[in-house]
């Protein structure tokens, strides 16, 4: 089982996007999969039409009390399925404060689909914190969609630099370009010559593609309602990507 | 879950399905033909599992579905391009990973092949969401072994999307108010039964129910027919030699034989009893060496793991090299199989089992009841196995061991043949500390064997030039590691054979196979 993150510190930059296309594209392809929505707004649970809540709150979910399985729905898509968000997820870092191992909790809770799921994407939602640690201690990668803009650069070092304080592995973290736009000079200068700190960036760019907005109104991920839109494509580029990246790992 | 339902010959698919669309928001695809065909393997280690592994070829794409018996909630799925033939062949993944202890190295064979119909209905709910599918089936045998094409049952399947119990609740209901009976045998299973095919029907035990009081001809005659039926099942897949499992069972079958000939003495005439003895032995010869190379290459794995990580692709050019050899030897095998003197043996020995014995005979053992022949012949092998074992000590040469390795063999086979003849619970309990003995004993064989066999490999390649310096030395790093296992084992055996010569086990084998009939009563 992979663990797979679509992580930043920055709103709105298409950590959704890609976490629901890329595990559409792993289902299609034939493992199954599943979607973890840990963003308390829902957005992924939305695109596959699920309700964002869980059955007695997110806390017991998350100490474990319980079960996970029954919280698990199934999407429209062969071997693709859901764990909804729900509201309480706002809370997160107490729910995981209240268990042994905090930082450990999710891996925890995560082991028991080894045998189930070849993938698990994580959507997370925008912040620093505890669900950061358990994020970076249970998966396997984590994705960083990073728009080429200064201010985005910034905000990367700064997750490098939490994870050096950490002591975290940066091997698992995986930037890549999107929202890029090759009219801008600052995209353009940015992608030609990457800063020599992203040190595994995905060759492949999602580039700014207003099909991608979309999503909300067929509620579905694009790579199924417009799957030669040219971001369509770039996902399915970036999904081979992150396959051969991760197969090196052990 | 899965709810099926049988839909009655006078009920109408189009119907079925206009009367759903009334009563449920449902999503139609248009229908289309997929051909579904249930695999396991030879000797059906799904089945025996409770399973079996369903394949469904839709368009290019192989769905295959590894479903429980009983219908259970989580059934681990799998979309290919392509039909695996064994375990290894799947993409690595969880899949595989469930598949492989079960299926081990057994090749999937095709038992039965539907061709279904199907049109599909999606559920949905009020935010357009899929919630449950609804699979109505027009479903046909292909034709196959010897069976024609004919008509199946046409079933109706409730898929529940996970997370979504009500809503397919709700269509069973109204499907059975509609006159549909709920069905719980798998339409593969039904499938089968029509093709005369029973699942589970291999099995490399005996399962004879012998008379005790049966002259001792006449059993030795059921039991060695019984063994040859297992020889002849195996043939083909020996011939097509995909399967390593084949020649094994095919194998055994032999050996057996060769025990029983051996074993039990003065029932068959001499000059009948010394031409199947050479023969078998030939037949032993044959497969010997193609079994030898496929026990290496199903160990390849092991051996390569159990290197330095770094010495590991170095000793692939051994694999190749198996390879090779394994190609020349099944040749071989295939080329003897088809001489004359194989048709031959086979044909007069299945005569020779299938002939009345002679009412009147001179032979010692002939004309005695089973039992007693059984009872003496095993008490005596016995008894050779506690004295030789209880003299070997840490120096006793390796030939000791091996001896007496092949007096438990001798041992287990009687105690297998005869078993029926003997209180259940009592055979098994020493059976299975014979087992152990045996393991012991089968190891400490197996390495020192691989030992000496590698070490002609390596020298093998040496002279053919076939491994470079790496490789050679990899193969000195896997000899190397085999004698500490076979130190190991070696060190092992006094512990596994006390177990074996307890007391209690010393006075369970007397009461069963020494003292009279009498006292056996006793047990049951
Ligand atoms: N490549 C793209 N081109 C155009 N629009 C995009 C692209 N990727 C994402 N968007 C749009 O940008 C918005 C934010 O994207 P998304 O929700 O995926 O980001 P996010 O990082 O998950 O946001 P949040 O931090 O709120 O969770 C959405 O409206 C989405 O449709
Ligand atoms: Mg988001």
């Amino acid at each position: 089982m992979k663990v797979i993150a679509t992580y930043n510190i920055k709103g709105g930059v298409g950590k959704t996007a890609t976490a629901v296309n890329l595990a559409r594209l792993a289902a299609r392809e034939g493992a199954p999969t599943l979607i973890w929505d840990l963003d308390p707004q829902g957005a992924a649970s939305y695109y596959f039409r699920i309700k964002p809540k869980i059955k007695g709150g997110g806390k017991k979910l998350i100490q474990g009390k319980r079960n996970l399985e029954r919280s698990i729905r199934g999407t429209d898509f062969e071997l693709l399925d859901l764990l909804p968000a729900d509201f309480s997820y706002r809370n997160m870092d107490i729910f995981l404060e209240g268990t042994k191992k905090p930082s450990h909790q999710l891996y925890k809770l995560l082991r028991q689909f080894k045998n189930e799921y070849e993938y698990v994407f994580l959507d997370c939602p925008p912040s620093i914190s505890l669900v950061s640690e358990n994020i970076f201690d249970a998966t396997t990668a984590i994705l960083v969609p990073t728009i080429p803009t200064t201010l985005s650069l910034r905000t990367y070092t700064q997750i490098l630099q939490f994870f050096n304080k950490h002591d975290l592995d940066t091997t698992k973290l995986l930037p890549f370009f999107c929202m890029t736009d090759r009219r801008k000079k600052m995209h353009r200068t940015m992608m030609d010559s990457p800063a020599e700190y992203l040190k595994n960036l995905m060759p492949t760019a999602i580039p700014y593609d207003s099909k991608v907005e979309q999503m909300g109104a067929h509620r579905a991920p694009l790579v199924e309602f417009a799957p030669n839109a040219r971001a369509a494509r770039c996902y399915e580029a970036l999904w081979n990507d992150v396959k051969s990246y991760t197969s090196q790992l052990k | 879950m899965r709810i099926e339902f049988i839909v009655q010959g006078s009920q109408d698919i189009e119907q079925l399905k206009s009367s759903v669309q009334e009563n449920f928001l449902v999503r139609l695809e248009p229908p289309r033909t997929v051909f579904r065909t249930h695999y396991d393997s030879f000797d059906w280690r799904l089945y025996h599992k409770e399973s079996l592994l369903e394949d469904t070829r839709d368009g290019k794409e192989h769905i295959l579905v590894w479903k429980t018996l009983k219908g259970e909630n989580y059934c681990p799925r799998m979309k290919l391009r392509e039909m695996p033939k064994f375990a290894w062949d799947l993409p690595k993944g969880p899949f595989r990973d469930l598949l492989t202890p079960v299926l081990e190295m057994r090749e999937l064979t095709p038992k039965v092949k539907v061709r279904s119909r199907i049109h599909v209905m999606h559920l949905l709910n009020k935010d357009e969401k899929i919630v449950s599918q609804i699979i109505l089936q027009e479903n046909n045998l292909q034709r196959q072994r010897g069976a024609r094409s004919q008509e199946l049952d046409n079933r109706t399947t409730i898929v529940p999307v996970r997370g979504y119990a009500k809503p397919s609740i709700e269509v069973a209901r109204f499907l059975e108010q509609h006159g549909l009976t709920p069905m719980q045998d798998d339409l593969m299973i039904t499938a089968l039964n029509l093709i005369d095919a029973s699942p589970g029907d291999y099995s490399t035990k005996l399962q004879l129910t012998l008379d005790p009081e049966m002259r001792a001809d006449r059993t030795m005659k059921i039991i060695l027919r019984r063994l040859l039926d297992i020889m002849l099942t195996n043939e083909d897949g020996t011939r097509s030699g995909t399967d390593t499992e084949f020649l094994h069972d095919f194998r055994v079958a032999i050996r057996r034989t060769r025990s029983a000939l051996s074993q039990v003495k003065a029932v068959f005439p001499k000059q009948t009893l010394d031409r199947y003895k050479r023969e078998f032995a030939w037949l032993g010869q044959i497969t010997s060496p193609g079994r030898d190379l496929d026990v290496y290459l199903l160990n390849f794995d092991d051996y390569r793991n159990n290197l330095p990580v770094g010495m590991q692709p170095h000793i692939d050019p051994m694999r190749d090299f198996l390879i090779k050899q394994q190609a020349i030897e099944h040749n071989a095998l295939v080329k003897a199989m088809n001489s004359q003197r194989y048709r031959r043996i086979l044909k007069s020995w299945s005569a020779f089992l299938d002939e009345p014995v002679k009412v009147r005979s001179t032979l010692r053992n002939a004309t005695q009841p089973t039992i007693s022949v059984a009872r003496k012949r095993i008490w005596r092998i016995y008894k050779g196995i506690l004295r030789d074992g209880g003299l070997i000590t840490q120096s006793t040469p390796a030939e000791v061991l091996h001896d007496l390795r092949k007096d438990c063999k001798k041992l287990r086979y009687l105690m297998e043949f005869f078993r029926s003849l003997f209180p259940e619970k009592y055979i098994e309990q020493l059976t299975r500390m014979l087992k152990t003995l045996q393991t012991n004993l089968g190891d400490h064989q197996d390495y020192d064997v691989q030992i000496t066999s590698i070490n002609e490999i390596r020298s093998q390649m040496q002279t053919q030039e076939n491994g470079t310096g790496e490789t050679l030395l990899a193969m000195s790093m896997l000899i190397e590691g085999l004698q500490a296992k076979l130190r190991q084992t070696r060190s092992e055996f006094a512990v596994q054979f006390n177990t074996f010569a307890a007391k209690e086990n010393r006075k369970l084998f007397r009461e069963l196979f020494a003292s009279t009939w009498e006292s056996q009563k006793t047990l049951q």
